[in-house]
Order: structure tokens, then C-alpha cells, then sequence
């Protein structure tokens, strides 16, 4: 039972940890495929 | 202390700055490769005394007067924010053209420092600048640099910050009808001047060079675009059924189908763990993350080779030869940069879009950049090339074959449906062939494997364990026997009708594809997950558990679903900011999926009625779409015309 129970912690922990990574590069408008995606801003609209 | 580089397109700017902070930027040989500033602190090596230092790297321009949204970045960062210190990167090869820009900058009262770039170029001419004529003419300091190998590279830091620190203002140039309406004409008179009296050219500029002689054939009217498809088809044939697809399959089969696995199986059941935890970790995580990274070395050698390719200038003449040939469909060669890039990642793509400056030419490319298969979609073209096609190199190679006739047919549509007129002109400048750096090919190589690993444990990762959980439970979150009784199967079995005109039966395939428009390799990953819960079946092999749901014309229409269906959110996030207006991204969103859908219908219907002689099931469905379909087309096209009559358009 306590195996499990660290097993799970710890797998969870690692989830909960990339989870924050994916969403924070959501916020922060940052491309998922890392360093050699610019982070994303409007370009000026130009009609 | 905040000094921003800037200078021409391809003067070596952000070669310079990953060069002095360390950063892995984005960089090519060819002009337009940045389109938005990028910071950083400098390199320790660059700064001993550890001062604070702010390096701006700024997108290339040739004036204060932009033409382009990255120019108009240039332009606003340097007169709103007022760096310190401007580094101006003159290509040391072309001092006549990069100069005009220059003087635009010592009039802003800034400290200047000029880094004379390329010099290994310049000496390898024969050519001379005189380092202290130009900075007396111009009244600056002026410090020869290559940036590629570093060299000069300290002394130019040291004396940048050496200006910030003094915070003397730069004084203007003065030249003869500065202040008249001709300004232009008399700056580049000025500039003309200075680099008469400071440059000694040993080569004949009317001598034909060894670059002119290469590009008499390489970007030869005719044979420009055989040789084109001819270098592609070998470095994606090599990259995914060569050397790449070799090391994937032995990745795949070996490291992530049998030693992973077992180790964490073994370490797991050894400590205890219970059977559903253990399965959620090793068959959900493991199996799902395993079952993309196992392209990683497919992934490294293609960019390996694209990277050899952009480096030695080929890459630049690829959009003098597709000029020709897109100008016809309301394009240009300057359409071509976006697609390349793409070609690694279809977010930087659609952002390089932002070059060009006609807005419909602009519109057109963002809608069409995405089918470009990217780094993403390659395990997708790998795992299906190798289950269904095995031992036939033509499938890999096959895509982007079909993704250049899709962007060819789909111009020419959307110039119909649209009333569009192209205004645009295409002027590039080409670099001079090169040996290739491998540094170079290496360090891209590794940031691309090191973005997909990026992506394959944090949002592939997660999407793995929401997947496996999805097709494990119900929705009471009681775990399930039969997978048909799944949270996922549900939702799947929501979409697949849509997808039945098309041959795909199954909730698992809309699933997948589902799950894909989160991100591409999830389509690879999810399949891993489901399939490894109800088949002993390997996942990458010929005949393996996939053989189940598709004959290979399906398969071939199922890879060409999702490749060109609308790409990924992040994508799709870069769409909408590129297109600054809703209304055209639902547009080009829709364009994509109904482009994919039909597709997929033509190869599927069409394919098993020649390959089977019988019709793929959702023949009769099939049939009803595309005559809908025909006459929507029809319909749009003719109101486009009359519209574009009304006005007095071509189309």
C-alpha cells in the first residue's frame, strides 16, 4: 500500500510538474517545441 | 546597459548573438530568417566583470522606412526604447548597400559601434576595407568580426560596453543635401563615396564568380526545379528510410519496445506497485513518450541535412526557383522562406510569413505554410511508412511532394475564391555558396532534438496520461474491461461518422486524430496507448497492430488526413496572431480541413477502387460530399468573378 501510494506521489508530482510546464508555456505564449520557436506576438495588422 | 545588434538582412545578426549570450536562435543564410526582437544577457565569456548587460537582436532592414512588420519591430525598438549601444553589423561583403542604413543610425545621437562582418568573405576575395579610413569617415568605431567562428568578437563587446559606459553622444555625419527632398539619393551619393575611398577590390565585379557558375544551373529557369525535387527526395528518402528510419526502427523496436518497457515493468513489479498504476505509467507515459522519442534520430538526421543544405546558400536559391512558379498562382519567392522554415516547425513558418508585405499574399501563405509536413508530423509519415510500406522508400518523400502540388492547387483556389490581386515584387539577395559548416548542421541538429524531447515529456507526456486514463475508465471513473466502454471511445465514437466517407472506421482513428490537433506526434502516441492495452501486436512493424484498421490505400489517406488538416493549437494560435482577424483565420482553418478531408476521400475512394476493384466503404456518403462540394466551390468561384468583373480585378 505505501508503495503505491509513493509510486503514485511521485509519478503525480512529475505530471503535475510538466502539466505547470505546458501551461506556462501556453500563458506566456511560448511555442511547445522549445527554444527554436520565437515566443509569439502580434505582428502588426496591416490591412 | 541595453545594446541592440542590427543591420541588413543576412549581415550575420543573430549568428552574432548566439554567439555572445549563448542562445541557440534560430539563424539561416538567408534574409528574413528573424522577424521579432530576441533578448538576452551576454556570455560569460564576454563579460568578465559580470556587468548588467541586455543584448538585443534585432529583425534585419535596409532604412528607417519599413516595408515589412519585422522592419516596422526595428524601427519602433530603436527610436522608442533608445539602446545604449547599437552594434551595426556590416556585411563585410557589401559594404556599398549595408552602409545606407548606418548613416541613418549615427544620426540618432546613439553610440555606435560598427562590427565589419564576414571578413573571413572578405579576405577570402582579396578584398580590402580600411578599418580606420571608415571609422574616421564615419566617425564610430569600426572592429572586424566573424561571427561564425567568434573572431573579433571580444574586442567588440569590450568596446560596445566601453561606449555604453562613456554615454558620449554619436556624432552625425554631415554630406550634401542632407536636408533636401532628395535625401536618399544624396545619402547613398555620400555613402557611395566612403566606400570608394575606404574599400580596394581585388575581384572584378563583372567576373563571372564560381557561385554564378553553379547558379547558371541550380537556379536555371528548367532545370532549377528537377534538381530542387531531385535534393529533397534524397534528404528525406535518407532521413526517413535511410540512416533516420534505421536508427527509429531499431529506437523503437529495441530501446522503447523491449528494454524500457521491461526494466520499468520489472523495477515496478519488483517494488510492489499495483498492476493499474504500474500499466497507467509504463503503457500510458512511458509507452506513449517512448513511441515518439524513438524518431528522435529520424528527427536529427533530416535537420542534420536540411541545416548542411541551408548553410551552403542552396536553400536561398530554392525561392528564386519557385518564384517563377509562384508568382502564377498570387504568390512569390518570398512565399518560399515560410515554407522551409515550416519545414522544422509550422509556428516560426507562419511567423516568417510577417516578411512579406502584401497583406493577401501574406494571408495566402499563413494558409498554406502549415502543409509543409513539420518535425511533428514526421513520426506520424515514419510509423505508417514502415507499418504499411515497408522495404518502399517513395512514401516519406511522397508527402512533401503532395504538400507542394496541395500548395500549388490550393493557391490557385484561393486566388479564386478570393478576390485577390497580387501586387507584390520579389528582390532576395543570395549569399555566395559555401562550404557548409557541420558545426552549424550540428548545433541545429541538437536544438531540434532537444525541442522534441521538450515537447515529447511535457505536453505529449501529459496528453499520454489523460489518453490512457480516457481509454481505461468509464465515465462513472470505474476502470473498464472492454475499451469500446471507455471515456475515449465515447468521444471518438462522437466523431467517427465524419470520418467513415473517408474509410476510417473505428473510434480509435478519430481519436487519434483528434488528440493530434493538440499536438501532431499525439496522433503516433495515442495509437501507442490504445493499442498496447488490447494487442500483443508491435506497434512499428509491418503487419502490427495497425494493419487492423487501415489496407495501405487507407493508411495513405489517413496519413494524408493529418498532415494536412488544420495543424496543431500552437499553430493554429500563430495563424490567428499573423492574421490579426478572426474572420480569416476561421477562413484559412476551414480551407485547411476542407482541403485534408477531401483529400483523404479522393485517395481513399479513389485508390481502393483501383488498387481492390471494389468500392472502400463510405462510397455512397463519398459520392454525396464531393458533388456538395463541387457545386459550393462553383458557386464561390462565380460569385468571386463576378465581384472581381464588378471591379475591375484579374484573377
Amino acid at each position: 500500500m505505501l508503495v503505491n501510494i509513493i509510486a503514485g506521489l511521485i509519478f503525480g508530482g512529475i505530471l503535475i510538474f510538466v502539466s505547470k510546464k505546458a501551461w506556462d508555456d501556453i500563458r506566456k505564449n511560448k511555442c511547445s517545441c522549445g527554444s527554436s520557436c520565437p515566443g509569439k506576438k502580434k505582428s502588426g495588422k496591416r490591412q | 546597459m541595453k545594446i541592440a545588434l542590427t543591420g541588413n538582412p543576412n549581415s550575420g545578426k543573430t549568428t552574432l548573438f548566439n554567439a555572445i549570450t549563448g542562445k541557440a536562435e534560430v539563424a539561416g543564410n538567408w534574409p528574413g530568417v528573424t522577424v521579432e526582437k530576441k533578448e538576452a544577457d551576454l556570455k560569460k565569456k564576454y563579460n568578465p566583470k559580470g556587468i548588467n548587460v541586455r543584448v538585443v537582436d534585432l529583425p534585419g532592414t535596409y532604412s528607417f522606412s519599413p516595408y515589412t512588420g519585422e522592419e516596422a519591430i526595428t524601427r519602433d525598438f530603436i527610436l522608442g526604447e533608445e539602446p545604449d549601444v547599437i552594434i551595426n553589423i556590416v556585411d563585410g561583403a557589401n559594404v556599398s548597400r549595408s552602409l545606407f542604413f548606418t548613416t541613418q543610425l549615427l544620426e540618432l545621437g546613439i553610440p555606435i559601434i560598427i562590427a565589419l562582418n564576414k571578413s573571413d568573405i572578405l579576405s577570402k576575395r582579396g578584398d580590402v576595407v580600411d578599418k580606420n579610413a571608415l571609422s574616421k569617415a564615419l566617425n564610430c568605431k569600426v572592429v572586424a568580426t566573424t561571427a561564425t567562428s567568434e573572431d573579433g568578437l571580444i574586442n567588440l563587446i569590450s568596446e560596445a560596453v566601453k561606449l555604453g559606459k562613456e554615454k558620449k553622444p554619436q556624432i552625425a555625419p554631415d554630406f550634401a543635401g542632407k536636408d533636401s527632398e532628395d535625401s536618399d539619393r544624396a545619402r547613398q551619393r555620400f555613402v557611395d563615396g566612403i566606400v570608394e575611398k575606404c574599400q580596394v577590390k581585388k575581384r572584378d565585379s563583372s567576373k563571372i564568380t564560381f557561385s554564378d557558375k553553379v547558379d547558371r544551373v541550380v537556379a536555371h529557369k528548367w532545370l532549377g526545379l528537377p534538381i530542387f525535387f531531385a535534393i529533397m527526395w534524397a534528404v528525406f528518402s535518407f532521413s526517413i528510410e535511410g540512416l533516420g528510419g534505421y536508427l527509429s526502427g531499431y529506437f523503437n523496436d529495441v530501446v522503447f519496445g523491449e528494454i524500457v518497457p521491461s526494466v520499468a515493468n520489472g523495477f515496478l513489479e519488483g517494488m510492489g506497485v499495483n498492476p493499474l498504476l504500474q500499466a497507467l505509467i509504463v503503457d500510458g507515459a512511458i509507452g506513449g513518450v517512448g513511441a515518439v522519442v524513438g524518431f528522435l534520430p529520424l528527427i536529427m538526421v533530416l535537420f542534420f541535412c536540411l541545416s548542411l543544405l541551408e548553410d551552403c546558400g542552396y536553400m536561398a536559391r530554392v525561392a528564386v526557383v519557385m518564384d517563377r512558379f509562384f508568382k502564377k498562382i498570387g504568390l512569390s519567392g518570398k512565399s518560399i522562406i515560410p515554407m522551409i522554415v515550416g519545414s522544422g516547425c509550422a509556428i516560426p513558418g507562419v511567423m516568417a510569413t510577417r516578411t512579406i508585405e502584401d497583406v493577401n499574399e501574406r494571408r495566402m501563405t499563413t494558409i498554406l505554410t502549415p502543409f509543409v509536413p513539420c518535425g511533428a508530423k514526421l513520426p506520424i509519415i515514419a510509423l505508417f511508412a514502415a507499418v504499411f510500406f515497408p522495404e518502399k522508400n517513395w512514401v516519406g518523400p511522397s508527402m512533401y511532394v503532395i504538400a507542394i502540388t496541395m500548395i500549388v492547387i490550393g493557391g490557385l483556389l484561393l486566388k479564386k475564391i478570393f478576390v485577390w490581386e497580387n501586387t507584390s515584387q520579389f528582390i532576395i539577395e543570395l549569399p555566395e555558396y559555401k562550404i557548409p559548416s557541420l558545426k552549424y548542421a550540428f548545433l541545429q541538429m541538437i536544438d531540434k532534438a532537444k525541442s522534441f524531447i521538450y515537447k515529447a515529456t511535457t505536453i505529449i507526456l501529459v496528453c499520454n496520461t489523460l489518453v490512457w486514463f480516457a481509454q481505461a475508465y468509464s465515465w462513472t471513473l470505474s476502470p473498464v474491461e472492454d475499451q469500446s466502454l471507455s471515456i475515449l471511445a465515447s468521444i471518438g465514437s462522437v466523431i467517427a461518422p465524419i470520418l467513415i466517407p473517408l474509410g476510417f472506421v473505428g473510434w480509435q482513428l478519430s481519436a487519434a486524430a483528434l488528440t493530434g490537433f493538440i499536438a501532431k506526434e499525439n496522433v503516433v502516441a495515442t495509437f501507442a496507448v490504445i493499442l498496447v492495452a488490447t494487442s500483443e501486436e508491435s506497434l512499428h512493424l509491418p503487419g502490427g497492430a495497425l494493419a487492423q484498421f487501415f489496407t495501405p490505400v487507407t493508411a495513405f489517406a489517413y496519413l494524408v488526413f493529418n498532415l494536412f488538416t488544420p495543424p496543431c493549437f500552437a499553430a493554429i494560435g500563430a495563424m490567428n496572431s499573423e492574421m490579426g482577424s478572426k474572420k480569416w483565420l476561421f477562413r484559412g482553418l476551414a480551407f485547411q480541413f476542407g482541403v485534408g478531408y477531401i483529400l483523404a476521400m479522393i485517395v481513399t475512394q479513389v485508390g481502393t477502387l483501383i488498387a481492390y476493384k471494389t468500392p472502400a466503404v463510405g462510397f455512397v456518403p463519398a459520392i454525396v460530399i464531393a458533388v456538395a462540394m463541387a457545386i459550393y466551390i462553383t458557386t464561390v468561384i462565380r460569385k468571386a468573378e463576378s465581384e472581381r468583373h464588378k471591379i475591375g480585378v484579374e484573377a
